[in-house]
C-alpha cells in the first residue's frame, strides 16, 4: 500500500541498520524469534514500529513511524548464511537493549557494530585443539579407550583443518572433504589395529561436523511458529549429515573397508 | 547399583565435549564455564534417567534438555549473555547425529544388498528404527529447551529482577 510519503535519508539509515543486524544474526545462527525480537527492540529504540517477515534466504520488513503511522517504508534483502558466532549474537542482544534503554544514537550503534564484526574469534590453534579434545571425549563416552581417544583427536585435528581451509567453497563440498579426510585417517587406525576401539574412534571423529546449531534452531523455529524457516534449516542440516555420510563412505571404499554397512557403535 | 566414579568421569568428558563446541561456535569467554557445567549436568541427568529405567534415550534427552534450559536461565545473569547461547553448546553433544547417520547408511544398504527380501526388510527395519529414534530425540531436544523459554519466564522471579527482561527475552 503506497502512502505517498517517503522516508528521509536518516530514516533510511535506520532501515539499513535493521537489515544489517538481521543479516549478521542470521549468519551467526540465531533462531528466528530472537531475530524478530532484537529487530523490534532496535526499531522501537529509534522510534519506529516494525512488521517483519523472515525466510531462510531473505528478509522483508515494513517500518512505521510511531508518531505518524501513515509514513512507512518496505525493504527486502537477501541474507547470506555462514559461520556460527555466538559472541556476536550475545553482543547484538546487549546492543539492542542499550538502544531501547540508554538513548544510544544511530552513529554510535553503527560504530559498535563495526567494532563487533572486527572482533577476532578464538585463535585457530585453540579451536583445533579444543574441538579435537571434544571428539576424543565423545570417543571415550561411546566406550572407547585412550588409544581410540588419541586416534579420534588426531583425525579430528586434520579434518577440522581441512574444513577451515575450505570455508570459501560450497558448504556441502567442504563438509564432505573434511569428513573424508577425518575418516581416512581414522580408518588407517582400524586397518593397523591401533587399540581395540579404533572403530569407535572412526564413528566419533566426524561428530564435529554435525550441524547442531541449525538443527536446534530448526526445532525452536517450528515450535515458535516460523515453520518455513525451520523446515529450511532442517533440510540444510540433513544435507550436511548426508555429506558427512558420503565422506565416510568414500574413505571406506577407497581403503577397502567393507565394514561401512554394519558400521554401528 | 550405580558406579559414581564412572558417572563423574563421563560428566568430565561431556563437559569437554560441550566446551569444544563452545570454542568452535565462538562463545564469549565469560560464558565458557557455564557451557562446560551444563554439558556435564545434561549428560549426567540423561545417564541417570536411563540407568534407573525411568525412560529410554528419548525421555532421557527430554529431561536433560529441560534441566539444562532451566539451570541455564538461573545462571544467565552471572555469565552476561542470554541463556540460550550457552545452553546450545551443552545440547549439541546430545544431537542424535549417530542415529541419523546410521539410518542413512541403512537406506543406502538397501541398494547394495543382494535381492533377498529378508535382507532388504532388515535394512528397512534398521533404517526406520534409527531414523525415528533420531527424529524423536531431536524433537524432544527442541521441546525440552523451548518449554522453559516459552512458558516459564516467571522463573526470573528466582533471579535478580533487573536482569530478568534482559536475559530471558
Amino acid at each position: 500500500m503506497r502512502q505517498g510519503k517517503c522516508f528521509t535519508e536518516d530514516e533510511n539509515e535506520v532501515a539499513s541498520l535493521l537489515f544489517r543486524v538481521a543479516k549478521t544474526l542470521m549468519a551467526s545462527g540465531a533462531h528466528t524469534a530472537r531475530i524478530v525480537n532484537t529487530l523490534t527492540r532496535f526499531a522501537n529504540g529509534f522510534g519506529f514500529d516494525v512488521d517483519i517477515f523472515i525466510t531462510y534466504g531473505g528478509i522483508t520488513f515494513t517500518l512505521f513511524h510511531k508518531d505518524d503511522p501513515k509514513i512507512s517504508c518496505v525493504k527486502s534483502h537477501s541474507i547470506s548464511i555462514h559461520g556460527v558466532n555466538l559472541s556476536l549474537v550475545a553482543a547484538i542482544g546487549h546492543l539492542s537493549w542499550d538502544v531501547l534503554e540508554k538513548e544510544t544514537t544511530l552513529k554510535q550503534v553503527v560504530a559498535r557494530l563495526d567494532e563487533l564484526e572486527k572482533k577476532p574469534r578464538y585463535s585457530r590453534l585453540t579451536t583445533l585443539a579444543m574441538v579435537s579434545l571434544a571428539d576424543g571425549a565423545f570417543c571415550k563416552l561411546f566406550g572407547g579407550d585412550y588409544y581410540g581417544m588419541f586416534l579420534a583427536f588426531v583425525a579430528t585435528f586434520i579434518g577440522l583443518f581441512v574444513r577451515q581451509k575450505t570455508l570459501k567453497a560450497n558448504l556441502f563440498i567442504s563438509v564432505t572433504l573434511a569428513s573424508f579426510t577425518a575418516s581416512t585417517i581414522a580408518s588407517v587406525g582400524v586397518i593397523y589395529n591401533l587399540g581395540e576401539t579404533s572403530h569407535i574412534a572412526l564413528a566419533t571423529t566426524v561428530l564435529f561436523l554435525i550441524p547442531g546449531v541449525p538443527l536446534i534452531s530448526a526445532g525452536l523455529d517450528i515450535l515458535e511458529g516460523h515453520v518455513s524457516t525451520g523446515i529450511a534449516r532442517a533440510f540444510t542440516a540433513s544435507g550436511i549429515i548426508a555429506s558427512i555420510a558420503a565422506g565416510i563412505m568414500c574413505a571406506m571404499f577407497l581403503l577397502g573397508l567393507g565394514a561401512w554397512k554394519n558400521f554401528m557403535v | 547399583m550405580i558406579e559414581w566414579d564412572k558417572v563423574l568421569l563421563d560428566a568430565l568428558w561431556s563437559s569437554f565435549a560441550a566446551l569444544g563446541f563452545a570454542v568452535l561456535f565462538n562463545l564469549p569467554r565469560k560464558s565458557l564455564w557455564a557451557a562446560g557445567l551444563l554439558g556435564a549436568i545434561g549428560h549426567t541427568v540423561r545417564h541417570l534417567v536411563m540407568h534407573y529405567h525411568w525412560g529410554d534415550i528419548v525421555v532421557g534427552t527430554l529431561v536433560a534438555a529441560f534441566t539444562i534450559s532451566i539451570i541455564g536461565m538461573l545462571i544467565a545473569h552471572h555469565t552476561d549473555s542470554p541463556s540460550l547461547i550457552f545452553s546450545f553448546c551443552a545440547l549439541i553433544p546430545m544431537v542424535p547425529g549417530l542415529f541419523a547417520y546410521q539410518a542413512l547408511i541403512s537406506l543406502i544398504s538397501i541398494v547394495t544388498t543382494e535381492k533377498k527380501i529378508s535382507d532388504i526388510l532388515a535394512q528397512i527395519a534398521l533404517a526406520s528404527s534409527n531414523g525415528l529414534k533420531a527424529m524423536f530425540v531431536f524433537f524432544c531436544l527442541s521441546f525440552g529447551v523451548a518449554i522453559p523459554i516459552l512458558g516459564l519466564r516467571e522463573i526470573g522471579y528466582f533471579t535478580k529482577k533487573k536482569y530478568h527482561r534482559r536475559y530471558f527475552k
